[in-house]
Formats: structure tokens, C-alpha cells, sequence
């Protein structure tokens, strides 16, 4: 059973239906007795980090999340905003993140970037930098393009966690694995079928 | 491959079903929305817009339940226009699962709606809709349309860079002129008004052949999306009713003229 973490952003809806779509049960998470029978979780996050921070913290789920993940080892994938989450800071904004692990959140325009638009909104292929569960090097190129729309990447300490990159004027992660953490910055719930099998993936444990 | 072209197919509706017009008049009946959304996901396209413009015009509210409907059938980004005057309304429809909020004539009523829509719900889901007609007698000065109020003075270029500064995260440029025509888009404007946009940035209006969807990227060379409702929605010479889409090979060469 997946758990689908509703705090009030992300688009809770997507989810549920990709889920139902690839055949696999899912349940929301409004409070913190639902967290019970899940075997994995599903983080969403869309907004700025400040706000969507405070939601979460206001919402009574945090510590039974930060059980879940760092005293029972549940898988949890973050998505978008949600993998954001997961580190200790961002650019965007002043609070601080869930620090599940180290690393920060950065703005994808740098000194050297300043004409880019943004925010990176469409589709745009992924490279996995290793095989991992999410991602193989040898994946089909139809399943390697997702839907991003974000203005800042996360920025692990530890490089070896980043399992997949994508090209917006610099080579940037995209995706981490590190133990039963897992993240994605695109949306898989709006991705088609290539999203489809990464949740699938993810679900699947395989 | 790296970011690439957006090719959106745009629904209208109209009395909750899907229409057609031309240049905003001769309403012509497309067919039900949800069903077209279905379509539209089978041939996997890359974002959806549907505006509902009776909403603004006639004051009302977004319908909720159908687009709840709609949002809930669609497996691609969603943005919604029509009826957005606030932002608890903009809160609402984004709850319903769109990914994206479509502020045309609200905003020339009130530009600090943007503001208070982005910092709410953040800059990635809003879209403002600058709906452009060309001043009568000239070819590169236009006017920010609205149907009610008097836009005269309304400097677009002001009120392009305004919209970004209150946080649009993209900006839609639709010429009203060319609306349904096909016969090209309008990308005289991109030309004059691509330069002061640093965030997204969409083009609809016009389009009736592939050549025109090329024309649009030849000219202007960096990352676009391009939306069209009659030009996926009917074929042929006697305009059937006939959804369709870019084939892939047909995105590929869009995708190498970036």
C-alpha cells in the first residue's frame, strides 16, 4: 500500500489516478494514524519551499513522517518540491528543510546564467548517471522524458546519491537514491507513460 | 535532447461544451470536453489548456465540477483559464489538480491579482494571457485586448514586464486578430515582445499548417510553447471535427530548430 502524503500541495489527484492507472493500491495520508500499513511513501511538494515548508510542519505529519523514514526505513519518494524537502536548505526561501539528507537547494540561474527562463517548464530527457532502482543506463529513450516545472535543483553533498541529471544550461541532479530515500524533480504523475513506470518502478521495489 | 518546443492543444468551451471560434464570434460546436481530453491523452501531448472565456465575460466562476472531471482525466499538465478573479478561486482551481492557472482580462482589471495568485501558489503555476490585437492601420503596435475596458493606454511592454515582476511564470501571448484564421501565428509579436520576457513564454493564435508551427521557431530560436485549438481540433477542407496532434517525427524537427 502507498501512502500519498496530503498536507494541502502537489496534485494529489495525479497521483492517486497514475497509481490506479498501473494498478497498484494507494491511500492519502491526512493524519498521522494513516500512516500505519503503508509500505511506501509518496512526498508531493508544489509552491515555493517557505510556504510549502510551513504547510508541512503546520499539517502534524513531520514526526511521524521523520519515524517512518528514519526509524522504520520506509521507502519515501519526494517529488518536485517534496525531493526539495528532503535537504537542509534552499535558496528559495528562509526555512529549513526536513534534513533527511545533507545538502541544499540552489537557484538554477547562476552569475554566469542570467538569460535563462524559468522557470524549466516542459519536457526534457533525463541521463542516468548509474543504475539504480529508479533508473538504468540502458532505459528506452521514449521513457527518459519527463515533465519538469521548477526553478531551483537540488544540490546533494554526497554526489554518489544522484542517480539521474538533465541539461538546462548546466548538468544538473535530478533525481537521488540513498537507502530507502528516494527523489524525482520532474512530475511522474504528469509524464505519461515514462512516469507511469517509474512510479510503477518505485512501487515495485525492483 | 534538451528542453524542448511545447505543443499544446488548446480546448474551448462554451456553455460546458467544447467550441470553436473565429477572431472570438461564430461559435461552432466541437464536442464533449472530457471525451476530447481522453483523446488528447492517447496521442500524449505535452500540456492541455482549456479556457472557458463566457466565464470571465459573463462574471461567473470557473465550473468546478467539470473541471474537477477534466483535471481528473487528464494525464498531462493542465492549465485552466476563465473566471480566475481571485485568489481563492485560483487556490480552488489548483486544488482540483491543474497544474496551472490562466489569468487573461482579470489581470488588465487588476494587475495586482497576479501578485497575490504567485504568492500564494507560487510562480510556476500562473500563466498570464496578454491577449493582443493590433491597432488599426499598423503592422507592429498592438494593444492589450480586453472586451469591456478601454486599454488605450495601456503601454504592452509595461504591462508585460509588470505581469513577470508580479510573478507570472509564463506569459501567453494570444493574438486575437488572428484567432482562429490559420493562417500563421503571430510572430511579428514575439519578435517585439520576446525580448522583455524572461520567463516562459507561449504563443496562440493563428496556426494552420506544420510550416507555420517551424516558421514560429525559426524565428525566434529559443525555448517556446505553441498552442493551437482549431489547428488540432478539425481537418480538411470541410473542417471536420477530427482531434489530432503532432505525429513524433513531425515534434523531432520542431525540436532540432531550437
Amino acid at each position: 500500500m502507498i501512502g500519498i502524503i496530503n498536507y494541502g500541495t502537489g496534485n494529489i489527484q495525479a497521483i492517486v489516478n497514475s497509481f490506479n492507472r498501473i494498478g497498484v493500491e494507494s491511500k492519502l495520508i491526512n493524519t498521522s494514524s494513516d500512516f500505519k500499513d503503508v509500505s511506501r511513501l509518496i512526498l508531493p511538494g508544489v509552491g515555493s519551499f517557505d510556504s510549502v515548508m510551513k504547510r508541512f510542519s503546520n499539517s502534524g505529519l513531520r514526526n511521524s513522517l521523520s519515524d517512518a523514514v528514519l526509524k522504520n526505513n520506509i521507502p519515501v519518494m519526494g517529488i518536485c518540491v517534496g525531493l526539495q524537502m528532503l535537504f537542509q536548505t534552499s535558496d528559495e526561501g528562509k526555512e529549513e528543510g526536513l534534513g533527511f539528507l545533507a545538502g541544499s537547494v540552489k537557484y538554477l540561474k547562476s552569475d554566469t546564467t542570467h538569460e535563462l527562463r524559468l522557470p524549466h517548464m516542459g519536457w526534457n530527457t533525463i541521463y542516468a548517471t548509474r543504475d539504480s532502482q529508479l533508473f538504468s543506463l540502458n532505459t528506452d529513450a521514449r521513457d527518459n522524458r519527463f515533465y519538469f516545472l521548477h526553478s531551483y535543483f537540488v544540490k546533494p553533498t554526497l554526489d554518489s546519491i544522484v542517480t539521474a541529471r538533465a541539461i538546462y544550461s548546466h548538468y544538473f541532479s535530478v533525481s537521488i537514491e540513498y537507502e530507502n530515500i528516494f527523489g524525482v524533480q520532474f512530475h511522474p504523475e504528469k509524464s505519461h507513460n515514462a512516469g507511469l513506470k517509474l512510479l510503477k518502478r518505485f512501487a515495485l521495489g525492483s | 535532447m534538451a528542453l524542448e518546443v511545447r505543443i499544446i492543444p488548446v480546448i474551448l468551451l462554451h456553455k460546458d461544451q467544447a467550441y470553436k471560434t473565429t477572431a472570438f464570434s461564430n461559435p461552432v460546436y466541437v464536442g464533449d470536453p472530457v471525451n476530447l481530453v481522453r483523446i488528447f491523452n492517447e496521442k500524449m501531448v505535452d500540456e492541455l489548456l482549456i479556457i472557458d472565456r463566457d466565464a470571465t465575460s459573463e462574471r461567473r466562476p470557473p465550473n468546478f465540477e467539470l473541471l474537477k472531471n477534466l483535471a481528473r482525466e487528464c494525464q498531462m499538465p493542465l492549465t485552466y483559464a476563465g473566471g480566475v478573479t481571485s485568489r481563492e478561486i485560483a487556490e480552488k482551481v489548483i486544488s482540483l489538480g491543474v497544474e496551472k492557472v490562466g489569468i487573461g482580462s482579470p489581470a488588465v482589471e487588476r494587475l495586482q491579482l497576479l501578485q497575490e495568485i504567485s504568492f500564494s501558489l507560487g510562480s510556476q503555476s500562473l500563466t498570464t494571457i496578454v491577449n493582443l490585437k493590433r491597432k488599426p492601420n499598423t503592422l507592429d503596435a498592438y494593444t492589450v485586448w480586453h472586451n469591456n475596458l478601454d486599454t488605450k493606454t495601456l503601454d504592452p511592454i509595461d504591462y508585460i514586464k509588470l505581469a513577470q515582476e508580479f510573478g507570472s511564470g509564463e506569459l501567453l501571448l494570444h493574438s486575437v486578430d488572428l484567432d482562429g484564421c490559420g493562417t500563421g501565428f503571430d510572430w511579428n509579436s514575439l519578435n517585439i515582445f520576446g525580448g522583455h520576457i524572461k520567463c516562459a513564454v507561449t504563443i496562440l493564435g493563428g496556426a494552420g499548417t506544420f510550416r507555420h508551427f517551424q516558421d514560429v521557431i525559426e524565428n525566434f530560436r529559443g525555448n517556446l510553447g505553441l498552442a493551437a485549438a482549431s489547428f488540432f481540433t478539425f481537418q480538411g477542407r470541410f473542417r471536420a471535427v477530427l482531434p489530432s496532434y503532432l505525429t513524433p517525427i513531425e515534434k523531432r524537427l520542431l525540436n532540432e530548430l531550437v
